[in-house]
């Protein structure tokens, strides 16, 4: 239940890689940035999913998706000038099952009355091939830490006459370092934010 | 998971006080300090349980339900105009007004950041100030005209049990906890009750346990997405109060019509949070 705190942390992430993946040498040269001016990805909400996964009662792998999240990312032709900026509405976890969501949004796990909003904002990106390793704070359940992640260009493509990349990731963290510590005995304290996005070139 | 220490402690600190308050076993005048040690002993079970879950609170806390501990202590400065004369009545009012607004206006950051527009945000918190004050004043109107026995302290006891039962329904056992230390705070006054129902032990001391229930019915409702139809039959449970006796007003045959009426609106409420199929 505390997937969803990681899961955007790596959506974030994920998204702002996309987005500075989108500028590299390896991409199409309609994705690259210009020394002037920043290029600007929105990530198509329809076209992206964040989902995390934690392992239910040491036995198995459970998943839950998030519905609801944004995300900007500016690509400078430097790499560090680049920035992604995502945020995500904790209350719009799925996992099939209202029961279920209505507990992970409680304050036993997400509190997303308290923390309706999870964020992360970058502080820096290096591009190392088609891998973008980003840095960044992630804030969630009220806190905030920083966080690394290495995101993998899936591609670039044409949608509708509009640029578009592709990226994945995975997040790997603990969630108690979010304070959220409920039912440590049921499911474990290591979570997955799975992230793959798609962005749009403005 | 069930946490049954903190229970204790809130039980132990608030039977403590309420017996360095009123010496049942003594038959001598009350203490003048009675009142005040009253509402201290709630104000301090309900605290201690609280740190016993979460640990001490940051200052200021980091999530907005963490303010009702502190909201409870400051309630201890209105026992003094509790106990005044009628000159008392309106910097009564006019402070249970601010500690109220204070309250919900701070609780309600996020929704006012996120979900409310302004007309939801002035229903909801006007009609949750108004909910406040009616509790507030209608519990020390109940502290006086069932100003001893078992009956009262019983049908709140029922009560706080109903909101953790309610709460712990609705999706959080992290809040439900925090609603089931309350009611063991209150199982003092309940001995009391039995023991000595000669002395008004509520009387002039109901602040700190209005706010308490209604702290954690609006908690309830912000972040547990407890339905304000039933956090209502809740607030309304202690109204049973009122019923008229069989016997002596402050005996145990008193105590049985209040303690069903009472467990009508609550078993209603627990109905209505019932989850369809649970998921566990």
């Amino acid at each position: 239940m505390r997937l969803p705190h990681i899961l955007i942390p790596l959506s974030l992430a994920v998204t702002g890689a996309v987005l500075l993946g989108a500028k590299p040498a390896s991409a199409p040269a309609a994705a690259s940035p210009t020394a002037s001016a920043a290029d600007v990805y929105i990530v198509d909400p329809v076209h992206s999913f964040i989902l995390f996964s934690i392992i239910h009662v040491g036995a198995s792998r459970a998943y839950g998706r998030f519905n609801e999240f944004e995300g900007r990312i500016e690509l400078a032709a430097d790499a560090a000038e680049s920035s992604v900026r995502f945020e995500l509405k904790t209350g719009s976890v799925d996992t099939g099952n209202d029961g279920r969501d209505k507990h992970i949004r409680s304050a036993d796990f997400l509190n997303a009355g308290e923390f309706p909003v999870a964020t992360f904002q970058s502080t820096q990106v290096i591009q190392d091939g088609d891998v973008y390793r980003v840095t960044g704070d992630f804030t969630l359940h009220g806190v905030t830490k920083e966080v690394k992640l290495d995101m993998e260009l899936v591609g670039m493509g044409k949608m509708r006459g509009n640029t578009v990349a592709g990226f994945h990731g995975e997040l790997e963290f603990k969630r108690a370092d979010f304070g959220m510590d409920g039912m440590l005995n049921m499911l474990s304290d290591e979570m997955t934010l799975i992230i793959s996005v798609e962005a749009k070139l403005q | 998971m069930f946490h049954p220490l903190p229970i204790l402690y809130a039980f132990a600190a608030a039977a403590a006080l309420l017996a360095l308050a009123w010496r049942p076993w003594r038959r001598e005048a009350e203490s003048s300090h009675a009142p005040v040690l009253t509402a201290l002993a709630f104000a301090a079970g309900f605290g201690l349980a609280q740190v016993a879950l979460y640990g001490l609170p940051q200052i200021p806390p980091s999530a907005r339900s963490e303010w009702l501990g502190f909201l409870v202590l400051a309630t201890l400065a209105l026992v003094p105009l509790e106990r005044s004369s009628r000159g008392g009545r309106v910097p009564l009012l006019l402070s249970s007004l601010a500690l109220a607004a204070w309250f919900l206006w701070t609780t309600t950051g996020p929704k006012r950041e996120y979900t409310w527009d302004n007309p939801a945000t002035a229903l909801w918190l006007g009609g949750a100030l108004a909910a406040w004050l009616w509790h507030t004043a209608s519990l020390r109107d109940l502290a006086r005209r069932r100003a001893g026995g078992p009956s009262l302290p019983l049908v709140l006891f029922a009560t706080t049990v109903g909101i953790a039962v309610v709460v712990g329904l609705s999706g959080s056992v992290n809040y439900a906890h925090l609603a089931g230390a309350l009611a063991p705070a209150l199982g003092g006054l309940v001995i009391l009750g039995v023991w000595r129902p000669d002395l008004a032990a509520l009387t002039s001391a109901t602040a700190p346990l209005a706010t308490a229930l209604l702290g954690l019915l609006w908690i309830g409702i912000l972040f547990a997405e407890v339905p304000w139809p039933v956090a209502l039959l809740l607030l309304a449970a202690p109204e049973a109060a009122r019923l008229p006796a069989w016997g002596p007003d402050s005996g145990w045959k008193a105590a049985i019509p209040r303690l069903v009426g009472a467990a009508l609106p609550i078993a209603a409420a627990v109905v209505l949070s019932l989850p369809e199929e649970p998921y566990y």
